[in-house]
């Protein structure tokens, strides 16, 4: 990993990116933010839909059309911006740097973790969906008012929850590691 | 007592000693914040985005303001309680620092529009709730309204980058450590 990082670190692109370091990281991470914000909310307004608490009007088919393709759109700028932020600092977001040395890496746990669980999100995100699309009927009518399908609706907005976190966490690596700050 | 003493204050309390010594309590206020920031931005630009007619007037704007708000305003409240314990941790630094002034002014302009829709704007909804285009006032306060909390989004990740003096050309772990 500490190979894969200096190579990155060695190319042109995160060159042009750390050259201009104060301008470009803060505007990237803000439109990072505002798309968790987009995520974050067309999530939560479809569980909200899911528990009953809002979307009355709305089929749970509707509310899903609506706001899925927000978290997809949100998700692609998501990746982009997240991409633009490994590739300035790369041995910062997969690395604990203030750990690891010549012989001894450290991974910095929060990436991984977030990363683990993003692919987790996205899957369940995807068969949710594709459920939804073939069995409409049964959604409305059935699925929807069980409330094991509001538990695992909890259980996912719970870990898209836990990934922002840990994306904050990411700037933090002695949360995990116990050291010094 | 002026203004700096008060913030000197503020930053000696036990709640600003506290977060800005332990290990784990800043990190987690921040990670609160940004959780907050992004159920207040997200559920006011649902709103917004309707008043201007995306993606249709067809469905009742009173109901989609009654289902959201109340989260906004839910989430607003951990985003105060998140910033204030940021603030008291820090008190002198942000109280100098230009772009949280900046940050603090947008926030009144949207709490302004936001009244000002509330108390005007709103009270002919009857005439478009659903079915028809919001009229122009109400079209220009859902506009002002997405631009103002993108700029506070903006300044508020930027005061970051102010807190601190330049970045120094050196090893990036230990120059990271100082922003953050």
């Amino acid at each position: 990993m500490t190979g894969f990082a200096n190579w990155l670190e060695s190319t042109g692109i995160h060159l042009f990116f750390y050259d201009n370091y104060a301008t470009i990281l803060p505007a990237v991470q803000s439109i990072h933010i505002i798309a968790v914000a987009i995520v974050f909310t067309s999530i939560f307004l479809i569980d909200l839909k899911i528990f009953g608490w809002a979307g009355r009007n709305m089929s749970l088919i509707q509310t899903v059309r609506r706001y899925g393709p927000w978290v997809w759109g949100g998700l692609i700028l998501l990746v982009i911006t997240g991409i633009m932020m490994i590739l300035t600092e790369p041995t910062r977001e997969f690395l604990d740097p203030g750990r690891s040395s010549a012989d001894n890496e450290y991974w910095n746990l929060a990436f991984w973790i977030k990363m683990g669980l993003i692919a987790v999100g996205v899957l369940v995100a995807v068969a949710f969906q594709r459920h939804l699309r073939r069995n409409q009927e049964h959604w409305e009518q059935s699925i929807l008012t069980k409330s094991r399908t509001k538990m695992l609706a909890g259980l996912t907005l719970l870990g898209w929850i836990v990934i922002i976190v840990m994306g904050r966490m990411i700037a933090f690596p002695a949360v995990f590691s116990g050291g010094g700050a | 007592m002026d203004m700096l003493e008060i913030a000197r204050t503020l930053e000696a309390t036990g709640i600003g000693t506290w977060v800005r010594e332990s290990r784990n309590v800043a990190p987690f206020v921040s990670a609160l914040h940004i959780i907050a920031i992004a159920t207040v931005f997200g559920t006011i630009i649902v709103v917004d985005l309707r008043l201007l007619g995306i993606p249709s007037n067809r469905r009742s704007f009173t109901q989609l303001a009654n289902d959201l708000l109340k989260w906004t305003w839910i989430a607003f409240a951990f985003a105060v309680i998140s910033g204030v314990l940021m603030f008291l941790a820090n008190a002198t630094v942000f109280y100098s620092n230009t772009l949280f002034q900046v940050k603090m002014v947008l926030l009144l302009f949207a709490g302004v529009n936001m009244y000002l829709f509330e108390r005007f704007t709103i009270r002919g909804v009857g005439a478009w709730d659903s079915g028809v285009p919001a009229p122009r006032f109400a079209k220009a306060a859902g506009a002002l309204s997405i631009l103002l909390w993108i700029s506070i989004v903006f300044v508020g990740r930027w005061i970051g980058y102010t807190k601190s003096a330049p970045m120094p050309d050196i090893d990036l772990g230990d120059a990271l450590g100082g922003f953050l």
